[in-house]
């Protein structure tokens, strides 16, 4: 799994390619905390390129959520598509979590 | 019922990327369609994680995979085994995460059992002597079993 971190204002945008599975996942926790750890709280994340994601994925989307969360701000997502939109759907992640339709409407709302 | 060779490992993660390429060439072979692959991968990455942390908490065991066509279900069906020698242990037995919590309440764990519940069209655990026996199944489409 490839993490680019692009930063527009105030928020991260964090666009993920590849396979988010046991060995990779933690990846995504770390690529947060590097962006809280510079002051960025609002992060979106683009999984249009992502074509794998298990529940270790799931498990380090919701660590990272819950740091941004308690640090005052938040985690969404857009480009959810095929078996990650699945697992999403299938594990309540699309009612827990905002989708936005583009990463630009990401940015700009 | 149709069966293949099968494929005994060590238990850990690194055996994960070799079992994912086992699989993927058996169920291939067996007929399985594509667009059942990156389910079956994930079902696949949940129970191997679940043996090396349950079965074998200590480390140091093996796991035996086994794909087979078993045409005994209606539909034919792909079903993908998985045996290890470690301590009992029934995944089915497990609760399910609450879906509806908030995420400050949501917890991090059971969602990989979960996932595999709902991903398979079919699962089963048994214990056969000193082995747990977990069974995943995925219904072929029409025509495409051999």
């Amino acid at each position: 799994m490839d993490i680019e971190t692009r930063i527009k204002g105030a928020k991260a945008l964090l666009t993920e390619t590849g396979r988010m599975d046991a060995l990779s996942a933690p990846g995504f926790e770390t690529a947060c905390q590097e962006v809280l750890k510079n002051g960025h709280v609002t992060v979106v994340a683009d999984l249009a390129g992502l074509e794998y994601i298990s529940s270790a994925g799931l498990r380090s989307i919701l660590g990272a959520a819950k740091k941004l969360k308690s640090a005052g701000g938040s985690l969404s997502f857009c480009g959810v598509c095929g078996m990650v939109d699945e697992v999403f759907r299938v594990s309540g992640f699309l009612k827990l979590f905002t989708v936005h339709a583009s990463s630009a409407q990401a940015l700009e709302e | 019922m149709a069966g293949g060779i099968s494929l005994r490992i060590p238990a850990t993660l690194e055996s994960l990327a070799l079992v994912q390429d086992f699989v993927g060439t058996q169920s291939r072979a067996l007929g399985l369609g594509a667009e059942i692959s990156s389910r079956l991968e994930l079902v696949v990455e949940e129970l191997v994680v679940n043996i090396g942390s349950y079965a074998y908490p200590q480390g140091g065991g093996d796991m035996e995979v086994d794909c087979v066509l078993d045409r005994s279900r209606r539909p034919p069906s792909f079903c993908l085994i998985l045996r290890d020698w470690g301590e009992a242990f029934n995944p089915l037995s497990k609760e399910a995460p609450d879906l509806e919590a908030g995420l400050d309440e949501r917890q991090p764990g059971g969602l990989g059992i979960f996932l595999v519940r709902e991903l398979a069209d079919h699962c089963s655990y048994r214990r056969h002597g000193d082995a747990n026996e977990f069974r995943a199944c995925f219904a072929m489409s029409e025509g495409s079993a051999p």
